[in-house]
């Protein structure tokens, strides 16, 4: 009888065991709760991980190592940030230096699992959300879809981090809107309609996790089932843009004024 | 950088937050994570990178070579009167930032408490992505070496953080 511990769970989670293994696993993770709970806390610790060692990303490389590779003696006077190279999803925009401690302290503590508006009741990770028909009210991901703007990323607890890609207008006249949930060991890609007060999955599709000091990029393709979903439902209009977004949100996805 | 850089330099800086990543995992620190990134890029670029290899691969290898073989042995000697800093310290200045379900002073102080070699497997698996092969060769180590150190430190991490799910067995 296999032993299932935490090596041959870790080799689970990075991709390492044999398809066989991996599926004589899966069958106990269905039955065997206390093993689903180790592997999800070993799946948080690496999330842990991935997210301190990306906090480093944030200061600044020292002039000596830049000089050198630029081959260049001549000091510049001030001290080069170096968000562009390697920072982790969470710290995509290049910013000033001088605000990039604050930035990631500050990005750090967007937790919205933790709101001061009190806590989510659901227990669920956003990734378990997402794969529902319709997204929990009493979660961290249906937050994100409710307020956030596309671009911004949201820390969802648990070690996994949400954005919204884009808003739109379907054919019927719901609002939807495009999202990624980056876990610690993948990603779903998702469409979601809104159906009254309610989010509605229309397409879900999934993806390994990028390693931490990679950027999602815009050229990053997506998966097709979610941009045929977003092709059929959207129709021939336009996205919003940020304007027409912001507004229909703080109207709470009304277009009533 | 406003100077166009050649580009086998400019695939240096391509991985530099890799190799600075993977140096603050050896040294525990962004102080001599920094000393030690900077001895690595000297090296590279005083013996060159060969035509035929992967480049993030090779630049590891040379920095896990510089501090096991060069750079620890002189640091513990300096340390041994000193309490070292900690990865983040430099950034995180809070206690309480909650990271799932730890927060950043718990993983921080786990992560002080691991050997170089422990941290060094998590940072290369958990962080950089590797393969457990690619992790090996970094580090000059058998596969199953590998898998022995990444659950140690994984385990270490969960049970001292208090995150630990049931044990199963």
């Amino acid at each position: 009888m296999q032993e299932w511990n935490d090596e041959k769970l870790g080799a689970y989670m990075d991709g390492e065991l044999s398809p066989g293994e991996a599926a004589e696993l899966e069958q106990h993770l269905a039955s065997d709760k206390a093993l689903r709970a180790r592997l999800d806390a070993l799946r948080a610790a690496d999330g842990a991980t991935r997210k301190l060692y990306a906090s480093l990303d944030a200061e600044p490389v020292p002039q000596a190592v830049l000089q050198m590779l630029q081959g260049d003696a001549a000091k510049p006077d001030n001290v080069v940030p170096f968000l562009k190279l390697g920072a982790g999803r969470v710290f995509r925009a290049p910013v000033a230096i001088a605000a990039s401690v604050a930035l990631v302290v500050g990005l750090l503590v967007i937790n919205l699992s933790r709101d001061a508006s009190g806590p989510l009741n659901s227990g669920i990770t956003s990734l378990e959300a997402v794969s529902a028909t319709t997204i929990d009210v009493d979660t961290a991901l249906h937050r994100m879809l409710e307020n956030a703007a596309s671009g911004d990323a949201i820390d969802l607890g648990s070690g996994e981090t949400g954005e919204a890609i884009l808003s739109f207008a379907d054919v019927a006249g719901r609002f939807c809107r495009q999202l990624v949930i980056s876990g610690t060991d993948r990603d779903a890609h998702a469409v979601a309609c809104r159906n009254g007060t309610a989010w509605h999955v229309e397409a879900l599709a999934y993806t390994a996790s990028l390693p931490e000091g990679q950027f999602r990029t815009a050229s990053e393709p997506t998966p097709v089932d979610i941009t045929t979903a977003v092709d059929a439902l959207i129709g021939t209009a336009d996205p919003l843009d940020r304007e027409q977004e912001t507004r229909v949100i703080s109207n709470g996805w009304s277009t009533d004024e | 950088m406003d100077r166009k850089l050649n580009n086998r330099n400019q695939e240096i800086v391509d991985v530099l937050p890799n190799i600075r990543r993977f140096a603050a995992s050896l040294t525990g620190n962004l102080a001599d994570a920094d000393d030690l990134l900077q001895s690595t890029v000297e090296r590279l670029l005083a013996k060159g990178l060969p035509a035929d290899v992967e480049v993030l691969p090779w630049c590891l290898r040379v920095c896990r070579n510089l501090w096991f073989d060069e750079v620890r042995a002189r640091k513990v000697r300096a340390d041994a009167s000193r309490e070292p800093a900690v990865i983040g310290e430099q950034v995180l200045q809070g206690e309480d930032q909650v990271i799932g379900e730890m927060t950043l002073a718990e993983v921080q102080g786990v992560l002080r408490s691991m050997s170089d070699d422990q941290r060094a497997v998590l940072e290369l698996v958990a962080v950089e992505g590797f393969s457990y092969k690619d992790a090996a060769s970094v580090l000059d180590i058998p596969v199953g070496t590998v898998m022995s150190r990444l659950a140690r430190a994984r385990s270490t991490l969960m049970e001292r953080s208090g995150i630990a799910g049931a044990r199963s067995t």
